[in-house]
């Protein structure tokens, strides 16, 4: 089995958990799976590029898939909505989080191997905060 | 108001305020330097090169000590070096600090829209980034790329001299300098970018048989006074440093006018008027075996005792055996380096440049202030050199003496020098010119006997003795013996012993006459005084004074001695 290292696991259970997910919908937690893939993707390829993410996510993949074979129907993150809800009410919410946890924190470690722990985990924190930013500016725009 | 322009010309003069060009320090050591002060704020830059010469480097170095939290630094990748590999090489040099990614430095990839050849869409994600991020430096790495790539997709009419001028406009009014990075090759002058850019830094790289040479030349800086040339450059863990070809001369000399140092041999000081004038460089040449090190060793050793710091640079052997060697003569260098009296410089030979050694000692000349500095020996610092800095060896040293000598530091060269039959090269033609005196030593055959004999040439500026005088080395050091004055021919390495001169009177030896020689052309010296004079020792001096004395060629009066001339009997 494999599996990624523990730092980068922390690293990917925490984008996980800050995004305080109900597990009671299969729609909020595919939106989690969504959101959080795509502001990596948006953000990790500002830093390396579309290409350098994409294929750091496919070998990611394809040492997921091993153990969560439904992670190869997730792999559209973020323009397939309702099948990834799909997949949640049929697998379950944990074992979406495990393999999605599972997942990133394999991409993580990938990264990890290429530009050091220290950088790849700076690349995935400033991947969220630009996104968190931005939901911020959305939402104060909106209020305006 | 024509009345009132023409009659206030200089307060409408005055009136008007000329824009200040803030320079920003590259945070390169030697850059600066070479840019006549630094980079000019919101400059539009070219760095230029072929690959490996340094060029990303370069420009990641300016820009992590460019950056701030406030104004941070934005390193855009478009084609190229894949970003995954450049950050994971990039943060093995020193200057990249990792803590700052994110916060106050930050990385760009637009490789997707540059192999779209979407030239717009690239303008429009850096301007976007601008506004985003309000960089105060920006890196665009690779530019010559994105112009291929966009030339390929879109043929050659498209005007990217637009796009340059818009580029930098942009960067330029959103307070920005910028760095644009490509491998350009100098048939690619015509290009737009080069009359666009305010500066082009040209990066160069050349393996000279088994060394590397890296050399970059600012061919242009708008208003900065920059250092033209070649100036060598270096890549190492610290990142890019910059070795300046001309190197300022300080103002503010370290030794006091008309100070001497003494040379730390006895006899020496009075050869040369009293010892070398501070700040001056000397050049001692002489073929292997006549002791130069030994010389340059009691030169050291003579510093360390009065208390002065120095610096001993060596290209040939180890620091290790010169200890030893020091050692041998009772000088015991080890506990001078201890106490921080001695720096001794021992550079890794064959991949030397000039420029890079001249920094070096320099800077721990600077650094412990130092008075006296050996260089032994130039010869074996040339043979340290890369082939291609060979040629620029002449000009090198004279660099670095005058350097030094700027510094007020004084400075001992030693050269070795071949011997011929016709007669004595007196210094290696690539350094005599340069120092101030003159040093020379040369093996001498007199009755069956190899001697070792010095003169002094050449002392600008100051009286000194010309005629040549014995030495030997000894397990205390180098001894001085008498003079040869009583021969002709030295030069051709076999001197004609000639008649007695009137101030030899036959029957004295030549120790004797030597001692009676000082003392008529001093007028009076004490025991020391003569010590000091002809390098006998105080054992040698009392048996001399006193068959002088009975002899009634000299006379004393309490510690000082006169000499009484006399007919010569011969």
């Amino acid at each position: 089995m494999i599996r990624p290292t523990s730092a980068a696991t922390v690293v990917a259970q925490q984008l996980w958990d800050r995004e305080q997910v109900d597990h009671a919908s299969p729609e909020a937690v595919a939106a989690v799976v969504e959101r959080v893939s795509g502001y990596l993707r948006i953000g990790i390829s500002r830093w390396i590029g579309a290409d350098g993410y994409r294929i750091l996510m496919e070998r990611a993949l394809a040492e997921a898939e091993v153990n969560h074979p439904f992670l190869a129907s997730l792999h559209s993150l973020g323009t397939h909505s309702n099948g990834t809800a799909d997949v949640v009410r049929r697998k379950g919410a944990a074992e979406v989080e495990q393999g999605f946890v599972t997942l990133v924190g394999l991409m993580v470690d990938r990264l990890g191997r290429v530009v050091g722990d220290e950088m790849a985990g700076r690349l995935v924190e400033q991947s969220w905060s630009d996104m968190s930013r931005r939901r911020r500016d959305i939402k104060s725009e909106g209020i305006e | 108001m024509k009345v009132m322009r023409a009659k206030k010309p200089v307060a409408r003069k005055t009136a008007l305020t000329k824009v200040p060009i803030h320079t920003l320090s590259t945070g390169v050591p030697g850059f600066d330097e070479v840019l006549g002060g630094g980079l000019p704020e919101l400059s539009f830059n070219l760095i230029a090169g072929g690959p490996g010469s340094g060029k990303t480097t370069l420009a990641m170095q300016i820009l992590f000590a460019n950056a701030s939290v406030d104004r941070p630094g934005l390193f855009i990748t478009l084609l190229g070096e894949p970003s995954l590999k450049m950050l994971r090489y990039q943060q093995q040099f020193d200057f990249f600090d990792l803590s700052r990614v994110g916060s106050d430095v930050h990385f760009l990839n637009l490789s997707e829209q540059v192999l779209a050849g979407d030239l717009e869409g690239v303008f429009t994600h850096i301007i976007a980034e601008l506004d985003r991020i309000n960089p105060g430096i920006v890196v665009i790495d690779s530019f010559r790329a994105l112009l291929r790539t966009i030339h390929d997709e879109n043929g050659p009419g498209l005007d990217i001299e637009h796009f340059v001028q818009r580029l930098a406009l942009h960067l330029t009014t959103a307070e920005v300098t910028s760095f644009l990075v490509g491998e350009y090759v100098e048939q690619e002058l015509r290009n737009p970018i080069f009359t666009v850019a305010d500066g082009i830094v040209w990066l160069f790289q050349a393996v000279d048989r088994n060394s590397i040479v890296r050399k970059l030349q600012v061919m242009k800086m708008r208003g900065m006074p920059i250092m033209p040339g070649l100036h060598t450059v270096r890549l190492s863990k610290i990142g890019v440093q910059v070795f300046p070809r001309t190197i300022e001369r300080t103002t503010r000399p370290l030794g006091k006018p008309g100070t001497r140092l003494s040379t730390g041999i006895a006899g020496l000081d009075a050869m040369m008027g009293g010892g070398i004038p501070a700040g001056s460089s000397m050049v001692l040449a002489g073929p292997t075996g006549t002791g130069k090190t030994t010389f340059a060793t009691m030169f050291i050793s003579e510093g360390i005792r009065k208390g002065e710091t120095c610096v001993l640079a060596v290209f040939e052997e180890h620091p290790e055996e010169y200890l030893k060697r020091a050692n041998t003569f009772g000088v015991d260098f080890t506990t001078a380096i201890k106490e921080g009296k001695l720096r001794i410089i021992y550079l890794r030979p064959l991949d030397l440049s000039v420029d890079e050694t001249l920094e070096e000692i320099r800077e721990t000349a600077r650094e412990i202030k130092a008075s006296r500095v050996v260089l032994d020996s130039t010869s074996g610092l040339e043979m340290a050199l890369a082939p291609t800095f060979r040629e620029d060896f002449r000009e090198s040293l004279y660099r670095l003496v005058s350097t030094l000598t700027g510094l007020g530091v004084t400075i001992l060269l030693t050269v070795e020098v071949v011997e011929r039959q016709d007669g004595l090269q007196f210094t290696n033609d690539r350094v005599s010119f340069l120092t101030d005196i003159i040093l020379v030593q040369r093996f001498v055959e007199i009755e069956g006997d190899l001697r070792k004999v010095l003169a002094v040439i050449k002392m600008r500026g100051s009286v000194h003795g010309t005629e040549f005088r014995s030495y030997e080395i000894t397990p205390n050091g180098v001894l001085l013996r008498g003079y040869l004055r009583n021969y002709s021919g030295i030069l051709s390495g076999e001197p004609v012993r000639q008649l007695p001169r009137q101030l030899s009177p036959s029957g004295l030896t030549e120790q004797e006459g030597m001692v009676l020689e000082v003392l008529l052309r001093s007028g009076a010296a004490s025991v020391e005084g003569i010590e000091q004079s002809t390098g006998l020792t105080t054992v040698e001096l009392e048996g001399i004074l006193e068959r002088l004395t009975s002899l009634e060629y000299v006379t004393h009066k309490g510690v000082r001695f006169e000499g009484v001339a006399r007919p010569s009997n011969s």
